[in-house]
């Protein structure tokens, strides 16, 4: 999405995720904010990756048929 | 380097385009087959015109009129196959080549909607809800078969039966349907324009996924776009919502350069935002974003090349819409509707940020649009500020 809620929302979640404000215990919001991370991305990979196998059987099943 | 891809992309469907425009065109030989289909036991068809004929059997008698007619369904032109008994009677009418969502097909011929023909005559009026009941669901694709039936029948019944076919009055008529789905779209110029309003945003997406959604099951998709390119126009008379809903789209993307409908009124994005506020997690995609941005720009050309490239915009449109809210679709569709709907729990329009070619296409026309306006603004002529200077000051 292309549109001001879309962008304003993306800029948001990413600021907190980085870490902003982890104040005195850096190092320790990092690692956590990286277990987070990899949990989210993997978990998107995921759904990512169905959605497009789906999207490619939905295609090939209508023009078979 | 972007903008010359650009170009070449557009290029390429422009041209893709033309080639299968040309390429599709119905010859005489390709009707002959289509009348081999027909009625495979004549020894010859007497043309009455380029897309009529008369079968003739072996003893030079006459079997049956025949005919071929093409008028726009949901997906494209469907090709209908009519024929007449000698007697006027309508015998048999067969869906030769269609662009329908298979299953509408499916759901037609199981509804027993050409069994009605049985006990009609050429000049009957065969009209879609005056002779002819339609199978609800799947109206658009009742009426273009009504109408080619009707092309074929009134065509023989006055060049070979000397009759003059009945005629429906139908006028046109503009229906709650059509003023309710109009109404959906000027909340989302107001909010647009009225920054104060935008918090009833979530309301409106509510309404629009009932009512574009699941009552009238006529969101804005790839198969209406690519129907739009290739020409494929229903008829306003009967299909006004589908006027309604491409320009609800288009005129506020290319007149504010923003992409409202998808913001205000896609049903879809609706059901997702729902889905979305009910599970309270919000999982960030903003550093994969750029290449999900980049594979959807992809998806989209790719649809569009293959929609012109076959001429039927609704084989490629992978879009869930119709299987949500029509409650009709494949196994796959409904996995694939399972899986958006899952990870719209987890992260936010996960369809729309990441696979939407129909939500990508009006992001382009809004960036014709503000390129538009840039353009006004820039040839209009400049204020300029005059300073009077006044002797001795």
């Amino acid at each position: 999405m292309e549109n001001e809620l879309g962008n304003k929302i993306e800029e948001e979640q990413g600021n907190k995720q980085n870490g902003n404000g982890a104040g005195l215990h850096i190092r320790d919001g990092n690692e956590h904010n990286n277990i987070l991370m990899d949990k989210g991305t993997v978990l998107f990979f995921i759904l990512y990756a169905l959605t497009l196998i789906y999207i490619f059987l939905v295609v090939s099943d209508s023009w078979k048929s | 380097m972007k903008r010359l891809i650009q170009w070449l992309a557009i290029l390429t469907l422009i041209i893709v385009l033309v080639y299968s425009k040309n390429a599709h065109k119905m010859d005489s030989e390709v009707v002959q087959n289509y009348y081999r289909q027909m009625i495979p036991t004549a020894a010859k068809y007497e043309p009455i015109s380029d897309k009529t004929a008369k079968a003739v059997g072996q003893d030079g008698s006459l079997i049956a009129y025949l005919g071929v007619s093409s008028n726009n369904g949901y997906g494209g032109p469907i090709l209908v196959g009519t024929i007449i008994s000698p007697d006027g009677s309508v015998k048999d009418v067969l869906i030769l080549e269609h662009k329908e969502t298979p299953s509408y097909i499916d759901k037609i011929t199981q509804a027993g909607y050409f069994r009605q023909y049985a006990k009609k005559q050429a000049a009957d009026a065969l009209v879609l809800d005056y002779d002819i009941d339609r199978v609800s669901g799947a109206t658009l694709s009742t009426r273009a078969i009504a109408k080619s039936v009707q092309d074929v029948a009134h065509f023989v019944a006055v060049r070979e039966l000397n009759a003059t076919p009945d005629k429906a009055r139908i006028d046109w008529k503009i229906g709650a349907r059509d003023i309710v789905v109009t109404l959906l779209f000027v909340p989302a110029f107001l909010m647009y324009q009225v920054k104060a309003l935008a918090r009833f945003r979530i309301i409106i997406l509510g309404l629009s996924v009932i009512i574009l959604g699941f009552w009238l099951n006529r969101s804005l998709s790839m198969a209406s776009i690519g129907a739009l390119f290739i020409g494929y126009f229903p008829n306003p008379h009967e299909n006004l919502i589908w006027y309604i809903v491409i320009l609800g789209a288009l005129v506020p993307a290319l007149a504010t350069g923003k992409n409202l409908y998808c913001t205000y009124v896609c049903p879809f994005c609706g059901l997702q935002e729902l889905a979305h506020t009910v599970s309270r997690v919000n999982l960030p995609m903003g550093k994969h974003f750029k290449w999900i941005r980049m594979v959807k720009k992809v998806l989209l050309f790719v649809v569009l090349f293959l929609s012109f490239l076959f001429l039927n915009p609704s084989l490629f449109s992978y879009e869930p819409f119709g299987t949500i809210f029509g409650l009709n679709g494949s196994s796959y569709q409904w996995y694939l509707l399972f899986v958006i709907l899952i990870a719209s729990f987890f992260y936010r329009r996960f369809w729309c940020a990441a696979f939407c070619p129909v939500g990508t296409f009006l992001d382009k026309v809004a960036a014709v649009g503000r390129r538009i306006r840039e353009i006004i603004r820039l040839s209009s002529p400049k204020r300029v500020r005059t300073v009077v200077v006044r002797n001795g000051e």
